[in-house]
């Protein structure tokens, strides 16, 4: 009786698996087609995204023929991070565009998460598996490089998109790997900082931009004059200790000081110099001297922006991707309904006794080594940092275009806005290109960051020691690293 | 008795075979198992050995043998032995080892002491039990990197909710700065004791149900008040319960924490400050960041080896009561 049973329990267990699975794949079928479908009358239904598909629908209508996969069609995967405030409609945009103008190519984009990205991409390097092409932060194109992940780009090809001189000089910087010959990425957009104020404010205190922040000594006693004329307004807000941007705020001052982060050779930490010391302490010191918002050392980039938009502050350390949410509508998210929308102006970094540097970061694009169709993915690099795209992402995505040409396009260069940005890029000042750049990085973010914490228990001013102790703890540390 | 002595003649084999059906459900599962448990710990164990960091990243299993390097750094760095002090490679390790012992006593307290009174109160009768219970656990359905962007909310010195409650009740009179300086670790241990409080109060309240009442009816006729009851009968018939918690807690002080402290300060920097800084975000941060992979296995293999030390004081401590279950 018991051994008869027991291969009907067999095959009922797996006549149960089957159908599980079996509805599982079904469910996965359908429903996507029931989904689109009315919305892509085309057979490409598969890969279009609600928010595309009147896109898609024209580029069905126009081209029949690219609505199946084809022999000889080329799939290219694109690695991006969620550039802007609507990443996904930004990029789609630029492969439309680019699909259309290359029939036969197409590509599929992936977004990864800026804190999973580096992983990843490490991963796909390492195994040998991965995109044809992938977005880089600029400080990690070294890293990639000297692991021998990237596909270089040749000269001509290089030539092709206007030679090495059309694009900005800290952006094409970060292009290159010290002690290798070759570009291992192209830059892509810049992002550049710049101190976002409120003009009204300063008018009615009766100063002028270029004397209000034209260096360290008169930036401070415009922030005080604004404070003590708006009891509710602080001077400036700025991301403390919270924030991947600690050491790039940090750094405008080392170089506006006349220090810089390492040495010519890059071969040794500078950034525990008098100089840089001085620098540091001059930024730490504009909270204690009380002239920030009063938490600002706990805020975050975004924390900063909003108190900014909430006219909480009368200025911030920040980038141009402020334009694009004073130039929002308030139901969209935006800020047009404020007293900042109308108010929001720039002014380059203020002078140092070093000079007057601003941090030029953003990102890149890189061809990995394992990428199977380099020409199709030289092609669509071609297209990124072509003009009309330049202009375009860039904008959709409030950062600057990282080539002069595009810069100097009047929607660009005559933009109040956006103009200020473009003198800045062009003092800009980057992340060294070495591949442990990851790790002097990750090394003065740990020691600026306790440095916060000084600063925010100290109780008054933090005494040139203080920062010197940390920047030489951080100094010690960089310098093992870096193999001294 | 004629049945037993049978049934103990059947060998593993026979036995297995007896049950092949419970065996072959299991053994996808074992199989994954071995997979992902037991084949990346060996590769740990085995990467600690190696030099592997940024150039030799490529080559993984087959970078060069350093031996035991990187546990005489790490124990250098934790304990401050070797000739030249600590190595500035691994920095901030002793400091985050005394912050972790600091976050895994408090979080137990807490996750412990307020578990208890919840499951206490939770097991008297009143009219919204139901509902009480339900809310208790809400924390637990709270993944716990949204806790820590929760509670990143709650701490903001300016307008976040901790310092409106005490503003509005008077009990302080400037606003507290949780997410830098000191009190960050408290903010941490409180995160951290709200996302945990779940779990202790259910199985403490579990523990307490099985409890006979006639044992309380026979304390209470002996003339034993609220707190003789508790100190002689729920406290000793809870405390195998209480043991496993502790165990939980141990496990989660020493390991936890990454989650909600990346969220709650750094927004994904991963660096708490020197205040609030973990062992596991350090290990971590100084692994990925500075690539130094094999030390970092290494630091981890040392982790595991701390733990369980703890876990062996764990289990002599607790040993009897564990026994009596």
């Amino acid at each position: 009786m018991q051994r008869s049973r027991r291969p009907f329990i067999n095959w009922l267990t797996l006549l149960t698996l089957i159908s599980m699975i079996l509805v599982a794949c079904g469910g996965a079928e359908t429903a996507p087609t029931a989904t689109t479908a009315p919305a892509a009358t085309a057979t490409t239904a598969a890969q279009v995204e609600p928010t595309v598909a009147a896109t898609a629908e024209t580029a069905a209508t126009t081209e029949p023929a690219t609505a199946e996969p084809a022999a000889g069609e080329v799939t290219l995967k694109l690695w991006h991070m969620p550039n802007g405030a609507a990443p996904a409609d930004a990029i789609q945009a630029e492969i439309d565009a680019f699909e259309k103008a290359n029939p036969g190519i197409n590509v599929e984009p992936e977004m990864l998460d800026w804190g999973a990205a580096f992983q990843r991409i490490q991963t796909s390097v390492q195994g040998g598996e991965g995109p044809c092409l992938t977005q880089l932060g600029t400080t990690w194109n070294p890293t990639f490089a000297a692991m021998g992940g990237l596909r270089p780009f040749t000269a001509e090809e290089i030539t092709a998109m206007g030679g090495s001189d059309s694009f900005v000089a800290a952006s094409w910087a970060t292009s290159q790997l010290q002690g290798m010959e070759g570009t291992f990425s192209i830059p892509w957009f810049a992002d550049v900082r710049a101190l976002a104020y409120r003009k009204d404010l300063l008018e009615k205190a009766g100063l002028k931009p270029e004397d209000a922040f034209k260096d360290w000594a008169s930036f401070k006693t415009t922030l005080a004059t604004i404070q003590e004329q708006n009891p509710d307004v602080a001077g400036i807000a700025f991301p403390g200790r919270n924030d991947w941007n600690v050491w790039q705020n940090s750094s405008m001052w080392i170089w506006n000081s006349g220090g810089d982060l390492l040495s010519s050779d890059l071969s040794e930490a500078t950034f525990n110099s008098d100089a840089a010391v001085a620098g540091v302490s001059e930024f730490a010191n504009l909270y204690s001297s009380k002239l920030t918002v009063t938490n600002t050392l706990e805020l975050n980039s975004a924390q900063v922006d909003a108190s900014f938009g909430d006219g909480r502050t009368f200025s911030a350390i920040t980038g141009p991707w402020l334009i694009s949410n004073a130039r929002t509508a308030a139901d969209a998210g935006g800020w047009t309904n404020r007293d900042v929308a109308d108010n929001l102006a720039y002014a380059e970094f203020p002078a140092g006794p070093g000079g007057s540097y601003t941090f030029v970061g953003g990102s890149n694009l890189a061809i990995l080594k394992s990428c199977e169709n380099v020409e199709a993915a030289v092609k669509f690099v071609q297209f990124l940092a072509g003009n009309e795209s330049q202009l375009r992402y860039s904008q959709a995505i409030g950062m600057l275009p990282a080539t002069k040409t595009a810069q100097a396009d009047a929607s660009i260069a005559s933009d109040p806005l956006y103009s200020v940005f473009i003198s800045a890029a062009a003092k800009g000042k980057t992340s060294a290109p070495i591949a442990e750049w990851g790790q002097v990085e990750s090394v003065l973010n740990e020691q600026l960051g306790s440095l916060w914490d000084d600063v925010a228990t100290a109780g008054g001013p933090v005494s040139a020691e203080v920062v010197k102790t940390r920047l030489d703890q951080a100094a010690q540390t960089v310098n093992e690293l870096l193999g001294n | 008795m004629a049945l037993a002595p049978k049934k103990n003649k059947l060998s593993l084999w026979q036995r297995i075979r007896q049950n092949s059906l419970a065996y072959k459900f299991i053994a996808p599962t074992i199989v994954a198992m071995l997979v992902v448990h037991l084949i990346p710990i060996v590769q740990g164990l085995y990467l600690s050995l190696l030099d592997v960091r940024l150039t030799t990243l490529t080559l993984y299993l087959k970078a060069p043998f350093v031996g035991l390097k990187y546990y005489i750094e790490v124990f250098n760095a934790i304990f401050g032995i070797g000739e030249d002090g600590t190595s500035s490679r691994v920095t901030g390790l002793i400091n985050a080892a005394s912050n972790t012992l600091v976050y895994t006593i408090w979080t137990n307290i807490g996750t412990l002491g307020v578990g208890l009174i919840l499951a206490m109160l939770l097991n008297r009768n009143f009219r919204w039990r139901g509902i009480a219970r339900t809310l208790v656990l809400l924390p637990w359905v709270v993944p716990t990197f949204v806790t820590g962007t929760i509670f990143n909310f709650i701490w903001l010195e300016q307008g976040g909710l901790a310092n409106r409650i005490l503003l509005g009740l008077n009990i302080v009179d400037t606003p507290i700065t949780w997410l830098i300086g000191p009190n960050s670790l408290y903010a941490l241990v409180i995160a951290t004791v709200w996302r945990g409080l779940p779990f202790t109060t259910i199985m403490f309240l579990a523990a307490i149900q099985v409890i006979p009442t006639d044992l309380y009816e026979a304390a209470s006729l002996d003339g034993a008040n609220g707190w003789q009851r508790f100190r002689h009968i729920t406290l000793p018939l809870i405390k195998p319960i209480a043991a496993t918690q502790v165990l939980f807690g141990l496990i989660n002080g020493f390991y936890g924490g990454y989650n909600i402290a990346v969220q709650m300060f750094g927004g994904g920097t991963g660096f708490a400050g020197e205040y609030a800084d973990l062992l596991v975000p350090a290990i971590t941060r100084q692994t990925w960041e500075r690539h130094l992979y094999g030390f970092g296995s290494a630091a981890s293999v040392i982790l595991m080896g701390m733990l369980l030390i703890f876990v062996g004081i764990w289990y002599r401590t607790f040993r009897d009561s564990l026994r009596a279950e």
